[in-house]
């Protein structure tokens, strides 16, 4: 499969260990992939708030110009990857609103077919490389270490727009086949507030608060999570969502946990980029 | 808390929001309370109650429900569409007294600044400027942000002020005209 890397704005930006983790671990793993320097932003869900047919023009424009180049398009954030989605569901179910947004593209000349793959990271390991795979990979494994998984809601619901379990255990896998052990508890699923930080500061990080309290009532080390967002407000964040008793817990992006197991170079991983500091492993 | 004054009753309110995309649902709403009793929002600010929203809509009261900051604190989580037993999408139905919000003209508060903000960015670079969307939302109130941004720029992950523009930029300003044109000839 050939693919376009989007990162999103927060993975080009104020995570961007989570690109670079990304981008190394692809390299690792010998994937065809481009990072499109014309794709814009998918509006992240706030666009449609305010104009919701700019929100599907921009996304159209993103997907024909990934047909164009006969690539996927393969993110690292949940909530890119839930509006792309949900974008594509509508543009299938209404035919004059495609016909309309064609019509448009056309003027630039370019058209939306349909048949660009919008995936996660997170798929992409599980669809295409595989966990039997990736544990014939693991060189370094990550032992004596408890991780709790974060998933993120953008890549579980609502389950009529991603269309795939409404209850995830791939990243459980992940964690165990790095030779950690994953840790239950109950907000694996849950919201980590991000997308009020700005709305209601308090609100949003006593969100993330519970979370992380959580993950530390189930022995945690650390947390891992596939979204770049999630990471903002659980590790950027945290020395202002939770209280000094507290002790400070790492979050590592994804790229970052299989990274680490498979072999490759804290410094290719970004960790030094953390603001939780990651320490030695 | 305090007893809430009801004055203006829209009736034709319901049915404005019954025809968005969003909020179609709205019609077919029971009140039974679960898109609250699920919300994690909620559960942490319950000045946030998307049932109480909804119905107060469902009643008419289109000046207090658009002008109320709590619908922009809707953290987008969905998981009440997952939960709600008539499949209502309350959480869309948020989305569609956002939409309906902007349309009248309510424009002055964090949420709402912050969503203008999105499309201006992208018309202007591509892009979100992550440096400016804080100051924009929060004005002020930006200071709250400072220990934070010093941790990030130690760290070499502060956005920058001027974003990069993405290549073909001008696409999005023709898009943009040709939506604008159309929704003018309306």
């Amino acid at each position: 499969m050939k693919y376009i890397l989007y990162p999103g704005c927060a993975g080009e930006a104020t995570t961007k260990e989570a690109l670079k983790s990304t981008t190394s671990v692809l390299d690792f793993l010998k994937v065809d992939y481009t990072e499109n320097e014309a794709l814009s932003c998918c509006g992240a869900g706030i666009v449609e708030e305010e104009d919701p047919e700019f929100e599907v023009s921009i996304n159209a424009r993103n997907f024909a110009l990934a047909e164009q180049e006969e690539r996927d398009i393969l993110t690292i954030c949940n909530t890119c990857l839930f509006t792309m989605l949900r974008v594509q569901k509508t543009l299938r179910e209404d035919q004059k609103l495609l016909d309309q947004v064609n019509q448009d593209l056309a003027t630039i000349g370019l058209s939306y077919k349909g048949t660009v793959k919008v995936t996660h990271f997170l798929w992409f390991l599980r669809d295409e490389i595989g966990l039997d795979k990736i544990k014939s990979l693991i060189k370094n494994p990550i032992n004596q270490l408890k991780i709790a998984p974060f998933y993120g809601c953008h890549i579980i619901r609502p389950t009529d727009v991603m269309n795939d379990e409404k209850e995830p255990e791939f990243m459980n896998e992940l964690i165990k086949a790095c030779g950690a052990q994953d840790v239950e508890y109950k907000d694996k699923y849950n919201c980590c507030g991000f997308h009020i930080l700005l709305a209601d500061q308090d609100t949003s990080l006593k969100m993330t608060e519970d979370c992380l309290i959580n993950a530390n009532k189930s022995k945690a080390d650390m947390l891992v999570t596939p979204c770049t967002l999630c990471h903002i407000n659980l590790d950027g964040y945290q020395a202002e969502a939770t209280s000094a008793e507290m002790p400070p817990t790492p979050v590592l992006h994804l790229g970052q946990m299989l990274g680490l197991a498979v072999g490759l170079k804290p410094k290719a991983l970004g960790l030094h980029q953390n603001l939780v500091p990651v320490g030695k492993l | 808390m305090e007893q809430e004054k009801i004055r203006i009753t829209d009736y034709n309110f319901y049915k404005e929001i019954a025809q968005t995309e969003k909020g179609a649902g709205i019609t077919k709403c029971l009140s039974c309370g679960t898109c609250t009793s699920s919300c994690r929002v909620y559960s942490i600010n319950p000045d946030y109650n998307p049932r109480k929203l909804i119905q107060k809509a469902v009643l008419g009261l289109k000046d207090q429900v658009l002008n109320d900051e709590m619908i922009w604190i809707c953290s987008r989580c969905n998981d009440c569409i997952e939960k709600c037993p008539k499949g209502i999408r309350p959480g869309d139905i948020i989305t569609a007294l956002k939409q309906l919000a902007l349309e009248n003209g309510i424009k002055n508060n964090k949420g709402a600044r912050h969503s203008i903000f999105f499309k201006k960015s992208i018309l202007k670079s591509g892009k979100v400027n992550e440096m400016i969307l804080p100051l924009y939302t929060l004005r002020f109130k930006i200071i709250s942000q400072i220990p934070q941004s010093i941790r990030m720029f130690f760290k070499g992950k502060l956005p920058p002020l001027f974003p990069k523009k993405i290549k073909r930029w001008q696409d999005l300003e023709k898009l943009n005209r040709l939506i604008e044109e159309r929704r003018a000839s309306k």
